[in-house]
């Protein structure tokens, strides 16, 4: 008997040292070790550059429902979808309200976090001493590009918003803080002083292994995009000039192939998101596009949802000959060989011409294309530059000259001051041309809104409520819930 | 009556032969003279009072500690008879008492169930056995006979399995249901949670997904975590299981929920516990707050080696079809939806005043001729369904000695679902042997292994080329044949990306999961009333998953194929050692205290590797390699959590009258930070048996009462997120390289700590009418504080939520069972019926948790919030707030309205948000229902079981589908068919909105969740035993066959598929024909 006591005491012992009640997760790491070398900085640099392609359904080259893209395209006269229902009907006839999730989701709250991200990482490598002082001047400017980009997007979308700056209140979970709806004076210094502080330390180009990372170029973007939106268009002006001054910018000699997949990372993009066909950082912009009705003549096996579309209202704005309507398509190929679209006596072919924007890429798996999105391109700075010189000197001849170097890159006729009545003319001819040059690469939005014709289109698509409270969407009935002190925006 | 006083015994009486019964406080012997049997009643009185009142002859004063004997003269002997006695299932039964009424000559029945017994002329036989009703009959004049017992509900001697330990039924203080194998249902099933419905009062089980292995949701009491959990744990043979591994795939077809129970063979379950109240699942501690289901495997029975084969056949119909449109009613529908939209679109008729001649006219795209030849086309569903079947072989030996008790079991089973190419297989066997080794020792082990081998359906809820088998059956076009002329699959001409439903059924999906579950157990008695008890066990799992696309499929073409090799492993492992002491102290004062330790680890592992770009799709998954895809797939991962316990428990009872039980036990998790690692948890229970009392003795009626009364606290640790961590994942591609990018992914919280369920049970046991009422009421209510959960982060943040501690709810509800036992001439009816609610709500919310602006601090837990409805939008009706609204748009009414700092101001505000939104209902069921009836006549047995929910509502699905998919009916798409029920303009008294325009208001479509009170018939079972007509036959002890329907019939007035199931899969009414066979 006592031996076998003494066996039950050694047995239980044993397993009492066998205790550990420490966390054991083998496959995550914790503040202990990281982040700790230069390796970790990068790896955390990385992660902060996801929120501009965390997958295709999730970030910059997002084009599904509740995107920037979306919020940006499909409440414009440029766009339509035949997949109807009321997702679009909401977009196109302005539907939506402080509830919806249509016009914050991806957005409002995933923006202002990622800024804390930002602003997180900023702080870390602060503290992190074993990491060189360029690298670290990089990544922070790097950081701050993001910031501008992300702060000036919620601008456009929400007015002056509510986010946090302090790192001290962004590492602290617990935190009570709550920041205030700043004043719009506030914003656009601060969206100002993000993208000028980038710009200052950003490289203009990098090699084509770090292709995608903030650009000087890219800084000075969002500070021009700033600029128009302000209507500020000395400053329009004078930015647009540092960026065509930096000389790294080129307009590609054919239109399409700025967009193709085989000529990525070229001279005329300022901003791209990097995209593959395989993992989930893709390009599925055929797929929304292509109607299910079309032949892929080389066999690629292009995925066809056969969603969005241009009205044929808006596909008359080009002229024949043009090249930029190798990307917009008015006939296509179909079991019954090129037909033009509007021959075809279905709801798919009646409603609008096709945007093949972005060609093919023969690694295609279906839904999956490898094309970089691009963001911002060069033939944008020419046009925003063109109009702010128009505003600023009526018919101004540096203007003209702008528009036609745009135009005769695809082939299209030039046009002289003779032909506008006054300036006023010439600006919405840069409208149409925005319209033509950038359709649906998500500006038209901001275009309009800058020239005045936002709610007068929707208007005219029969939506009810275009009072000037729509030119910015509401915030979240949550994010108000929330914080007390952010006031809804007027007519929400 | 007699006099309930204890007695002792003198050990100088030499008459005394062997003590053979306790019975009540009085003890009798048998007293064998010349031959024959002899009552004789013996009482020995230490006091000295007189005992001639007690209930046989009439016994002679006694003088101080000497007994008094009287002789009883035999009467009428005459012969001896003999006798068998079966129980229900025809198997003998052993140790049954056999007594002549009004005399006190007994005997008892052999391992064979037989016996003989003297009897005298009209002799009456009383047979009584632990656990089974006493009978009287009439000892037949010649011949055997041959005696049936039945089961009793509520005999007090029945023991039942608590924590660490068992306990007579009536002794227990705290609130435990407790249901036989004999009681569940006889189908085949593949696991058995599937069978607990209506089983047990305060349970609530809810079959979530109908394919075969399908998930099931059990809630005890309600569920009052909110953020932790509301699984109750399962405990199998002593050993508590951590869920199962399934790995899922990730591909863009889902495989659907399934129950990590599938891999135990329902056939070898003996009992099952389900500990409701805090007194009973305390012991649990940390994991115990959402109740214990304890599940014990059989044993042997004792006497001779025993072999029975049991085999099922079953056969499976779709319960309710989904009614889709043929042809012509889809061409029909879609003349009419076009015609619809080319009326919203130019404001004609309902829509606007515009003059139809003004526009370009409507024309439809079909003639009258085509779509009356269209007829029927293709049926979808029919082509990915089939009957399903059912095989379930078992084979059980067993046997037991008086040292030794073994059990050996080997169970197949196959299924075919409902769906084509579903299957599910398993194969599981068991051995349980339990060994005397010497006095002190007793060792046991029980090991238990399982394969189950699953074809998944495609399931999905994905658009476009992800829609699975069933959903692309439900809306692929009826027109269209499944094959074209040329043998390839058909495709919808202007919807190309939706795969044809049969070309699905060709993926390649297999899980297979392997388990095995090991227990030994080592039982020392060192000395008499201490037991020490060793367990040590291991529960390894290994899951994976094979799926391969092949370029046959849409998806696999563009892709090459697509193979996905998920693993999944788990491996828990339990060591405890309890000792328990057991003393009864002047026959007055009885004791029993337990003590241990126990230590669980939990590790979960795993990898998946996926692949694409293969030459052939003759590999499947068996060539990973042989893919050639830029980027194949590869992830892994491993966590270990680990628990360790002490725990105590004293059992006092004081004459028998009043109980008492208190439990304690510390917990320590790893999932804790420093300071809050342990948690204790303490409960204590009273019972008093009211039965025992002097003053109920009169009271004939009344064959038993106990009250009850506990209080105690259980804790719930399922959440992780005390620690920081940073994961890897969140990638970015520079150029053409993805790089791997990490982010803050969980912060941590020093302060976590358990969540702590505070409950109260009231609990009332009464027999009536000796037994043939039994009534348990249980009342309850808990309160759950420190509720874990996930704090919503204020938005600057950069992770959105943290792990924390947020408020307190409380659960409140009752829970009565009531058994009747009815003899109506020679059938033999009982029944029992179950009724139970619960009420669920707030009770502090989280300082941090901001309301919204409709909800308030005490709201019950889950709630159906909505906006208050007004019919339809008429034509030409203009409702001021919803600017709007076309025609047959819901109206939804402007209650309410913000004032400029987001207050409520009481008032209609022009606007419909969320100021408007009002409680429609509470989710949760406000009763939940069993009733389960068996009725015996000769050798026929029928059970009716029924089970049914009131007060709940659910999501309409197939409704939702014609909502959200009745534009796409344009693109080739097939809706349910019902366009009869909503709004258009030929349609204007219909009862649902108008489809074809778009209300401004999100969350409109309320009217999709819909009432789903429902009675269900789960099991119609008749049994037919041949074991009587079979004693010629020597080697066949036992022979019943019985049918079965499962789910035959569903009471509700529901308009969806099933007012229970959700998900895709189609329920199924079952029919079986079972044979049990005893050799």
């Amino acid at each position: 008997m006592k031996n076998f006591n003494i066996l039950l005491l050694f047995a239980t012992t044993m397993f009492f040292s066998c205790e550990n009640l420490e966390p054991q997760v083998f496959d995550k790491l914790n503040p202990t070790n990281y982040p700790k070398t230069e390796e970790d900085a990068k790896t955390l640099m990385v992660g902060a550059y996801n929120v501009l392609n965390e997958n295709s359904y999730k970030g910059f080259g997002d084009i599904s429902w509740q995107s920037r893209w979306t919020m940006n395209t499909a409440t414009t006269d440029e766009f339509v979808c035949y997949w109807g229902g009321s997702v679009w009907e909401t977009y196109e006839k302005f539907l939506w309200n402080s509830g919806s999730v249509h016009v914050t989701a991806k957005t409002y709250g995933p923006y202002i976090k990622a800024i804390s991200n930002c602003i997180k990482i900023a702080s870390q490598l602060d503290a992190m001493d074993n990491i060189k002082g360029e690298t670290k001047k990089q990544y922070k400017a790097e950081l701050k590009g993001i910031i501008a980009l992300l702060s000036y997007t919620l601008y456009d979308f929400y007015g002056p918003t509510a986010i946090a700056t302090d790192p001290e209140v962004i590492n602290n979970p617990a935190s009570d803080f709550q920041p205030e709806k700043p004043t719009k004076e506030w914003m656009i210094d601060y969206i100002k002083a993000n993208g000028r502080e980038a710009a200052n330390e950003l490289p203009e180009k990098y090699p084509v292994s770090e292709f995608g990372k903030m650009t000087k170029g890219t800084a000075l973007m969002v500070l021009l995009k700033l600029a128009m939106h302000e209507k500020n268009w000395a400053e329009a002006a004078s930015l647009s000039k540092e960026i065509m001054d930096l000389g790294v910018y080129t307009l590609q000699k054919v239109y399409i192939s700025v967009f193709s997949v085989d000529n990525e990372m070229n001279s005329e993009i300022i901003l791209a998101i990097p995209n593959l066909t395989t993992g989930n950082k893709f390009n599925s912009w055929l797929a929304h596009v292509l109607p299910s009705e079309y032949i892929e003549p080389n066999n690629i096996p292009v995925q066809q949802w056969g969603g969005y579309k241009v009205p044929w209202k808006m596909y008359d704005k080009f002229e024949n000959g043009d090249e930029r309507l190798q990307a917009l398509w008015g006939k296509m190929n179909t079991k019954d060989g090129v037909k033009d679209l509007r021959s075809i006596n279905e709801p798919w072919a009646q409603m609008g011409a096709v945007p093949y924007k972005y060609p093919a890429d023969p690694a295609s798996t279906g839904e999956a294309h490898g094309n970089d999105w691009v963001v911002y391109r060069y033939s944008d700075v020419l046009l925003l530059r063109a109009e702010a010189l128009n505003r600023i000197t009526p018919l101004s001849s540096e203007a003209i000259a702008l528009i036609n170097q745009v135009r005769s890159r695809s082939k299209a006729s030039t046009i002289s001051a003779a032909q506008f009545a006054n300036g006023e003319a010439l600006n919405d001819y840069i409208l149409d041309e925005r319209f033509r040059e950038l359709f649906m690469e998500g500006h038209r939005r901001e275009d309009l809104i800058r020239h005045g014709k936002y709610l007068s289109e929707a208007k005219s698509r029969g939506a009810v409520y275009s009072d000037d409270t729509r030119l910015i969407f509401p915030i979240p009935q949550w994010a108000i819930d929330e914080n007390p002190k952010i006031k809804q925006n007027q007519g929400y | 009556m007699l006099e309930k006083r204890k007695h002792h015994l003198t050990k100088s009486n030499s008459i005394m032969k062997s003590v053979f019964k306790t019975y009540g406080y009085g003890c009798r012997y048998p007293y064998q003279k010349k031959g024959l049997s002899l009552g004789v009643i013996l009482f020995l009185l230490s006091n000295g009072v007189q005992a001639n009142e007690l209930y046989i002859g009439s016994l002679k004063p006694s003088s101080g500690n000497v007994a008094c004997i009287e002789e009883i003269e035999p009467v009428n002997l005459q012969r001896e008879m003999s006798g068998r006695v079966i129980d229900h299932q025809g198997q003998p039964v052993s140790g049954v008492t056999v007594r002549i009424k009004g005399s006190n000559r007994t005997t008892t029945t052999d391992k064979d169930g037989r016996f003989s017994i003297a009897v005298g002329a009209d002799a009456v036989l009383n047979i009584s056995a632990i656990g089974y009703k006493a009978q009287e009959i009439s000892a037949p004049s010649s011949g055997e006979l041959q005696v049936r017992l039945e089961r009793t509900m509520n005999d007090l001697e029945e023991v039942v399995v608590i924590g660490y330990g068992t306990q007579k039924k009536s002794d227990v203080t705290g609130a435990i249901s407790s249901i036989k194998a004999t009681d569940l249902p006889k189908a085949a099933s593949t696991s058995v949670e599937q069978m607990l419905a209506g089983k047990a009062a305060g349970m609530q089980v809810q079959s979530v997904d109908a394919q075969p292995g399908g998930g099931v949701k059990i809630l005890i009491r309600g569920a009052a975590s909110t953020g932790a959990g509301n699984d109750p744990l399962y405990i199998i043979d002593g050993f508590p299981v951590s869920g199962g591994v399934d790995p899922g795939t990730n591909t863009r077809y889902k495989i659907g929920d399934r129950s990590p129970l599938n891999s135990i063979n329902p056939n070898d379950i003996e009992s099952i516990e389900v500990l409701k109240d805090a007194s009973a699942t305390a012991i649990y501690g940390a994991r115990a707050a959402n109740g214990v289901i304890l599940i014990t495997t059989k044993s042997g029975k004792m006497g001779k080696t025993r072999v029975s084969y049991d085999l099922k056949v079953t056969r499976q119909n779709m319960q309710k079809p989904w009614d889709m449109m043929n042809a012509t009613e889809y061409m029909t529908a879609r003349e009419d939806y076009l015609q619809e939209r080319w009326m919203v679109d130019n404001k004609i008729g309902i829509y606007g005043n515009v003059d139809p001649s003004t526009v370009k006219p409507f024309t439809s795209p079909y003639t009258q001729q085509q779509k009356n030849d269209a007829g029927e086309g293709t049926n979808w569903i029919d082509e990915v369904t089939q009957n399903g079947k059912i095989q379930d072989h078992n084979i059980t030996i067993d046997g037991a000695s008086e040292n030794t008790n073994y059990l050996i079991s080997a169970n197949y089973f196959n299924q075919d679902g409902i769906v084509k190419k579903n299957n599910f297989n398993r194969i599981s066997g068991r051995v349980n042997l339990t060994q005397k080794v010497n006095k002190w020792l007793k060792v046991s082990v029980k090991v238990t292994g399982s394969k189950i081998d699953i074809n998944n359906p495609a399931l999905g809820t994905g658009n476009a080329e992800a829609t699975g088998v069933l959903e692309s059956a439900l809306t692929f076009t009826p027109t269209l044949p499944v094959y074209n002329a040329d043998g390839s699959y058909s495709i919808v001409p202007n919807s190309t990306f939706f795969p044809n439903p049969v070309s699905l059924l060709e993926i390649s999906n297999n899980t297979e999961q392997n388990r095995l579950m090991g227990q030994t157990i080592a039982e020392i008695q060192p000395i008499k009333d201490l037991i020490i008890r060793t367990q040590l066990g291991f529960d390894k799992q290994d899951g994976n998953i094979n799926s391969y696309l092949p370029k046959t499929t849409m998806y696999g073409a563009s892709v090459g194929g697509q193979a996905d090799i998920n693993q999944n492993n788990k491996l828990d492992q339990l060591f405890n050692t309890t000792i328990s002491y057991n003393k009864v102290i002047n026959e007055i004062h009885s004791l029993n205290v337990l003590l241990g330790y126990e230590w669980q680890s939990m590790k979960n592992y795993g990898y998946g590797l996926s692949n694409n770009k293969f030459p052939t799709d003759a590999f499947l998954t068996n060539n990973i390699g042989a893919g050639a895809s830029e980027r194949p797939g590869v992830n892994s991962y491993k966590e270990i959590n680990e628990l360790a316990s002490y725990f105590g428990r004293i059992n006092y009872g004081l004459r028998d009258k009043y109980l008492l039980t208190v439990t304690m036990r510390a917990d320590g998790s790893s999932r804790f930070g420093k300071g809050n690692k342990f948690g204790y948890f303490p409960s204590a229970a009273l019972a008093w048996k009211i039965d025992q009392e002097d003053f109920t003795s009169s009271l004939d009626w009344l064959s038993r009462a106990k009250l009850r009364l506990s209080l105690g606290q259980t804790g719930n640790s399922n959440i992780s997120g005390a620690f920081a961590f940073y994961s890897f994942g969140r990638d970015y591609l520079f150029g053409n390289t993805y790089n791997p990018g990490a982010y803050l992914s969980s912060y941590d919280n020093p302060n976590l700590k358990w969540e702590t369920t505070t409950e109260f049970n009231f609990g009332l046991d009464l027999g009536l009418f000796n037994e043939r009422v039994g009534l348990t009421v249980e009342l309850f209510s808990k309160t759950v504080s420190d509720l874990l959960g996930e704090q919503q982060l204020k938005t600057y943040l950069p992770l959105d939520k943290r792990a924390a501690n947020l408020g307190k709810t409380s659960s409140k509800g009752f829970e009565t069972t009531l058994t009747l036992n009815n003899n109506i001439g020679n059938v033999k009816w009982n029944s029992s019926l179950m009724l139970s609610a619960y009420k669920d709500r707030w009770k502090e919310r989280s300082p941090d948790v901001i309301l919204k602006a409709y909800e308030s601090a005490t709201d019950p837990i889950r709630v159906h919030w909505g906006y208050v409805t007004d019919g339809l939008v008429k034509p030409g009706e203009i409702i001021p707030h919803m600017p709007n609204a076309l025609p047959g748009v819901q109206k939804i009414k402007d209650i309410n309205g913000f004032d400029s700092n987001n207050k409520l101001t009481g008032k209609p505000d022009g606007m419909i948000n969320d100021a408007d939104v009002v409680k429609i209902a509470n989710q949760d069921p406000s009763l939940i229902v069993g009733f389960s009836n068996t009725f015996q006549y000769k050798n026929f047995d029928l059970n009716i079981h029924m089970a049914g929910m009131f007060g709940t509502r659910q999501f309409n699905q197939y409704m939702w589908y014609y909502t959200l998919l009745h534009a796409d009916i344009n693109r080739g798409w097939n809706v349910p068919n019902m366009a009869n029920l909503f709004y258009s303009s030929k349609n204007q008294d219909a009862e649902y909105p108008n489809v074809n325009v778009t209300n401004s208001v999100p969350g409109a479509n309320q009217f999709l969740t819909q009432k789903s009170d429902f009675i269900r018939v789960r099991n119609i079972t008749l049994g037919y035993n041949i074991t009587p007509h079979l004693s010629s036959q020597k080697w066949l002890s036992n022979f019943r066959v019985f049918v079965d329907a499962t789910n035959p019939f569903v009471f509700t007035k529901y308009k969806g598929i099933d007012p229970e199931f959700t998900g895709i899969y189609p329920p199924a009414k079952s029919y079986t024909l079972g044979v049990s066979i005893g050799f």
